[in-house]
């Protein structure tokens, strides 16, 4: 009897210790996740006058998403590059990963990885700005192409349009790409595509009915590491998107610092809405 | 499918494997017949998988020539040899059922589906697995995944099935239990299986001949009864089966016999006769430790006689050992027991005791 108290006991302070442990997190993501969410909710639904927002309830501010506005349109294109890079990382990625795991000794696997990481030592303010010298009137490219006689005055579509921005995007996510596809083909059981060979396959179809199956967790991972980051990117095309590359992020800071906050609540809650439904429909449509 | 018949199912041809500048085979040469069940040989590390991977094309070879059924197929990937495997970690598809697993060859190779649900289902119960179709392959034990991965490479109907240490992450029991059951469908299925072992009781137990390879060369091919009762060289002899050796010096050699000094004999050891020894040369006479006849007094008109002091008497079940010191050498010998063995040995231990054997029962071995 006293044995069964005291074995209750024990389990008790243990579950209570467990739970202690959560506190932290507990509080950190109360406050500074769920109650700020709580008020872009509330935000969203009421009413700005003049520069506060007032508790009025309404569903005007949803109204940005109605019909071919500039806000749609934007955001549409946001989708579109993010997408675009995307797929475009890991059509580099994927390949550069598997040939590392599959034809790099594996001493030299990792000095190749860390080249790949090395960016990343350096601020990312300072890599973005970097791009400015590169692709800028003045830049790297232009002068090169200029010295070398190929155009006789700077090209202007290098910056400040998509075109720049898709550059940069490319040029920051794909090292995210590179290290989350690595890890999960350095896990691989390459035997696998022997024993695929061994049965008839050819090499490309031994890849596609066997490691690309069993490797798109990481693809899946990847994508979101790369995806969803860059749907929210600010600084990047405010730095090098001009007017025409600009995104959805800048438009919803812009619409925070014009008092608009209501409606900049409603931009990216719909946003944030519209990322759930495509991951989910992504999931179940490749199956993970 | 071309059933043309052909002696061979498998014939390697001077080939060689260089690894840089190390060999990882020598100019190797087999013949493995239609039909046969097949064993390579040897310690880990010998050349006896890299031998196996160039004949179901996963390693290029640097020299030499392979023919599968009689064709050429030198320079040909895996999926255009007529050749299936059995990997040593079965290589399973982890994403596919056991029914998937097993099809994928036939599915590679366009067959009609009737065909092939035809063949699967034959095939699960080739190997007794027809309760596990749908299961995942991770969802079974080694067993059964060994015996997936078999009918994943038998479902094709090869002209030769290539293993690859099948059995070696099985326990024991299992192990028997799966070389009885593999012997049993190579003869059904009578398709030419070469298997890769590093252990010479399967080797033994499951082949019609064996190659035994040592350091990337064939050491010697012959029947398992051939490399245990005539090995050509030290190395076999001592790799299959238990032996003693003792060297020495040819100095008498007659019609018969040929007479070798060796010390603590105080008559010449006599062996079989062999053309290709001369007088004076130092040779390895090897005995089976079954071979020697032991005894507590000298024994009247035997020949290779000679004593030495018991030190351990190890019971074995279906025999005794008994290691007894000849000099500074150990010197083992196997007797069969039985219910009524009459001797009592062991208050002899740390006596005098004579071996002898007859002169047919040596071997004598030039390298």
């Amino acid at each position: 009897m006293s044995d069964k108290t005291l074995s209750y006991k024990a389990e008790t302070t243990q579950s209570n210790a467990i739970l202690l442990g959560f506190v932290p997190v507990g509080v950190v993501l109360i406050g500074f996740f769920l109650i700020p969410l709580a008020l872009m909710v509330l935000y969203s639904f009421w009413q700005s006058e003049g520069f506060n927002v007032v508790p009025k309830w309404t569903l005007k501010n949803y109204e940005l998403f109605l019909g071919w506005t500039a806000y749609t349109r934007v955001i549409a294109k946001t989708f579109a590059i993010s997408l675009g890079v995307t797929t475009i990382s890991l059509l580099v990625g994927y390949p550069f990963a598997y040939f590392l795991v599959r034809h790099v000794k594996k001493s030299l696997q990792m000095p190749l990885l860390i080249m790949v990481v090395i960016p990343f030592w350096t601020s990312y303010l300072i890599r973005v700005y970097a791009w400015l010298g590169i692709l800028g009137r003045k830049g790297l490219i232009n002068q090169m192409l200029m010295s070398l006689g190929i155009v006789d005055k700077p090209l202007e579509f290098l910056l400040y349009n998509n075109f720049s921005v898709f550059v940069v995007f490319l040029y920051l996510y794909l090292p995210f790409v590179v290290i989350t596809i690595y890890a999960t083909l350095e896990k691989f059981d390459f035997s696998q595509v022997n024993a695929a060979m061994d049965l008839g396959a050819k090499p490309f179809r031994a890849f596609v009915e066997i490691t690309l199956p069993q490797t798109k967790q990481g693809i899946f991972a990847a994508f979101i590491f790369v995806f969803i980051p860059m749907l929210g990117e600010y600084i990047a095309p405010k730095l090098v998107g001009g007017a025409s590359g600009t995104m959805i992020a800048v438009m919803i800071v812009n619409l925070f610092r014009g008092f608009q906050m209501p409606q900049g609540a409603a931009v990216s809650l719909g946003i944030a809405a519209f990322i759930i439904v495509f991951l989910f429909l992504f999931r179940k449509y490749i199956r993970i | 499918m071309n059933q043309s018949y052909h002696d061979f199912a498998v014939e390697l041809k001077h080939v060689s494997k260089l690894y840089g500048r190390v060999c990882a085979i020598d100019n190797v040469s087999l013949e493995i017949k239609q039909g046969e069940y097949f064993c390579l040989l040897g310690p880990s590390g010998c050349g006896k998988s890299t031998t196996l991977n160039i004949i179901g094309g996963f390693i290029p070879l640097s020299k030499g020539e392979v023919l599968i059924a009689g064709k050429i197929v030198t320079n040909d990937l895996p999926y255009r040899r007529d050749v299936n495997t059995v990997f040593q970690n079965y290589a399973l598809f982890p994403h596919m059922t056991v029914a998937e697993n097993i099809s994928f060859g036939l599915r590679m190779k366009q067959t009609q589906p009737e065909e092939i649900k035809h063949r699967l289902e034959e095939m699960l119960s080739q190997v007794s697995m027809e309760w596990a179709g749908d299961r995942r392959a991770k969802q079974l034990s080694g067993g059964q995944q060994q015996r997936v991965a078999l009918a994943r490479a038998l479902i094709n109907r090869p002209a030769v099935l290539l293993l690859d240490e099948p059995l070696g992450a099985l326990d024991l029991k299992l192990r028997k239990q799966l070389q009885m059951e593999l012997l049993n469908i190579q003869r059904n299925v009578g398709i030419t299986f070469v298997h890769v072992t590093h252990d010479q009781e399967e080797a033994m137990f499951m082949s019609d001949r064996i190659a035994v390879i040592s350091e990337g060369k064939v050491a010697q091919i012959g029947t398992p009864s051939d490399l245990y009762y005539s090995p050509k060289n030290r190395f076999v002899a001592d790799f299959i089966g238990e032996s003693n050796f003792f060297t020495g010096q040819v100095i008498e050699i007659n019609e018969e016999n040929i007479g070798i000094k060796i010390e603590g004999f105080k008559n010449p050891v006599l062996v079989p006769s062999d053309e290709n020894v001369s007088n004076g040369k130092e040779v390895t006479v090897m005995i089976r430790p079954e071979l020697i006849n032991l005894s507590s007094s000298k024994p009247p008109n035997a020949e290779n006689v000679t004593n030495g002091i018991l030190t351990k008497i190890i019971f074995l079940g279906m025999y005794t050992q008994f290691d007894v010191k000849l000099g500074s050498t150990l010197t083992k010998i196997f007797s069969p027991n039985s219910s009524d063995s009459a001797e009592n040995w062991t208050d002899k231990i740390g006596n005098i005791i004579y071996l002898s054997w007859k002169p047919q029962d040596g071997k004598l071995l030039l390298e």
